[in-house]
C-alpha cells in the first residue's frame, strides 16, 4: 500500500500586502477626488496623497524584494497600519468637508460613496484574512470580526447622524 | 492644452503607474511558489496482528504485506495495519486499485476467492470495503473508495479477510493499492 498526498487546489493564501494594495488604491482614488474637488481642498492635496500611495508602493516592493525573510506578523502591522492611514485621511477628507467649509450636502455625498466603500471593503479583507489566519495568530480572528461589526456600525451611526442633522437643520431653517 | 488639463494627465498616468506597479508586485508575492519538505501527516502504523514478513517503509508511506490465504477458509487478520492522522486537522483519503498480478484472464486467478480489506474506525465501524473478487480465471476489482475523514490524532484500522479457492496450488498473488491523501 502506498500513500500519496494529493494537493487539493486552494485559491492563493490572502496575503497582509493586501492591506497596503488597498491602502494604495484608497489614496490614489483619494488624489483624484481631491483633484475634481479642488475648490474645496487645498491645491497641493492631490500631489501629497500621490505621495502617500507612492510609500504604499514601496512597502509592497520592500515586501516582496527587499527584506522577504520579515516574520508575517511584522508585515501585517505595518501594512494594516498603512491601510488604517488610507482610511483615516478618507475620514478626515469628510470632516474636513463637513466642518470648516461647512458643506453639509458635499460631505454626505463623500461618506456614501467614498468613506462607506472604502471602510466596508477594508474590513471585508481584514475579516477575510483574520479568519484564514488563525494558526498565525490565535487572537485576529476575533479581534477583526470585532473590529468589522464596529466599522459598520461607526458608519451606519455616521449616516443616521448625517440625517437628522440635515433633517434638524432643514426643520430650522423652515421655522425660520 | 490648458496648465490644468496637462497637471490632470500627468495625475492620472502616475496614478495608473502606481496602481500598476503595487498590482504586480502584490501578484507576483501571491504567485511565488514555496515547496516545503515536511512529514506525512497520513501514515501507516504496524497492527497488532502485523503479518510476519511484512515490510513497513521509510518515513511509513508505503507498506508491503505478506498476507497469508487458506483453500476453503477464510483467513481473518484482525489488525494487520493501522491508518494515523498526525496532525491537528482532519484530512481525507481514499482506497484506490492500482495494479494486480496475475493479470485478469491468467489461469492462476482462479485459485483465489477474495482478498478484502477493510477499513474500520475507532469505533470499530467499517468506513469503507475495498473487496477483491475472483470469477472463474478474472479478478473483480474494487472501484475506488468515496473519501473518508480520519480526525485529527486518530488512528484507524485496516483489518483483511483472504480465502483461496478449494483444491488452490501454492500461487502468489501481488496486489497494489494506493491511499489517496487530501492536505
Amino acid at each position: 500500500m502506498h500513500a500519496g498526498h494529493n494537493k487539493m487546489t486552494y485559491p492563493a493564501q490572502i496575503q497582509p500586502e493586501l492591506f497596503a494594495l488597498a491602502g494604495v488604491f484608497i489614496f490614489l482614488a483619494l488624489s483624484l477626488l481631491t483633484y475634481f474637488g479642488e475648490v474645496r481642498f487645498p491645491k497641493k492635496l492631490p500631489y501629497i496623497y500621490q505621495v502617500a500611495a507612492s510609500f504604499g508602493l514601496l512597502f509592497l516592493v520592500v515586501s516582496r524584494f527587499v527584506l522577504p525573510e520579515l516574520g508575517e506578523t511584522t508585515r501585517l502591522w505595518y501594512c494594516y497600519g498603512y491601510l488604517i492611514a488610507a482610511l483615516a485621511n478618507t475620514v478626515g477628507a469628510n470632516v474636513y468637508l463637513a466642518m470648516p467649509k461647512r458643506e453639509c450636502k458635499m460631505s454626505r455625498k463623500w461618506s456614501v460613496v467614498v468613506t462607506f466603500p472604502s471602510i466596508l471593503i477594508s474590513t471585508y479583507f481584514v475579516a477575510q484574512y483574520g479568519l484564514t489566519q488563525t494558526s498565525l495568530v490565535p487572537s485576529i480572528a476575533e479581534i477583526t470580526v470585532t473590529a468589522s461589526c464596529a466599522a459598520i456600525a461607526t458608519c451606519a451611526g455616521v449616516l443616521a447622524f448625517q440625517r437628522i442633522s440635515h433633517a434638524l437643520l432643514h426643520r430650522v431653517h423652515k421655522g425660520r | 492644452m490648458s496648465t490644468k488639463s496637462v497637471k490632470f494627465i500627468i495625475l492620472v498616468a502616475m496614478a495608473v503607474l502606481i496602481a500598476t506597479a503595487s498590482a504586480a508586485v502584490y501578484y507576483s508575492m501571491i504567485m511565488q511558489p514555496s515547496v516545503t519538505v515536511a512529514s506525512a501527516t497520513i501514515s501507516f502504523f504496524e497492527g497488532n496482528d502485523w503479518p510476519t514478513g511484512s515490510v513497513m517503509g521509510s518515513n511509513s508511506t508505503w507498506v508491503s504485506l505478506a498476507l497469508k490465504a487458506y483453500p476453503n477458509a477464510t483467513l481473518f487478520y484482525d489488525q494487520p495495519l493501522n491508518i494515523s492522522n498526525t496532525d491537528t486537522s482532519s484530512h481525507t483519503f481514499r482506497l484506490r486499485h492500482v495494479t494486480i498480478t496475475p493479470i485478469t484472464g491468467d489461469s492462476q486467478v482462479g485459485n483465489f476467492t477474495f482478498f478484502n480489506f477493510v477499513v474500520e474506525d475507532t469505533a470499530g465501524v467499517a468506513q469503507a470495503s475495498f473487496n477483491y473478487t475472483t470469477t472463474g480465471n478474472d479478478w473483480n476489482t474494487p472501484a475506488t473508495t468515496s473519501y473518508m475523514t480520519l480526525p485529527a490524532n486518530t488512528q484507524w484500522i485496516i483489518y483483511v479477510e483472504t480465502k483461496a479457492a478449494a483444491g488452490a496450488n501454492e500461487v502468489t498473488a501481488n496486489l497494489q493499492i494506493s491511499v489517496d491523501v487530501t492536505q
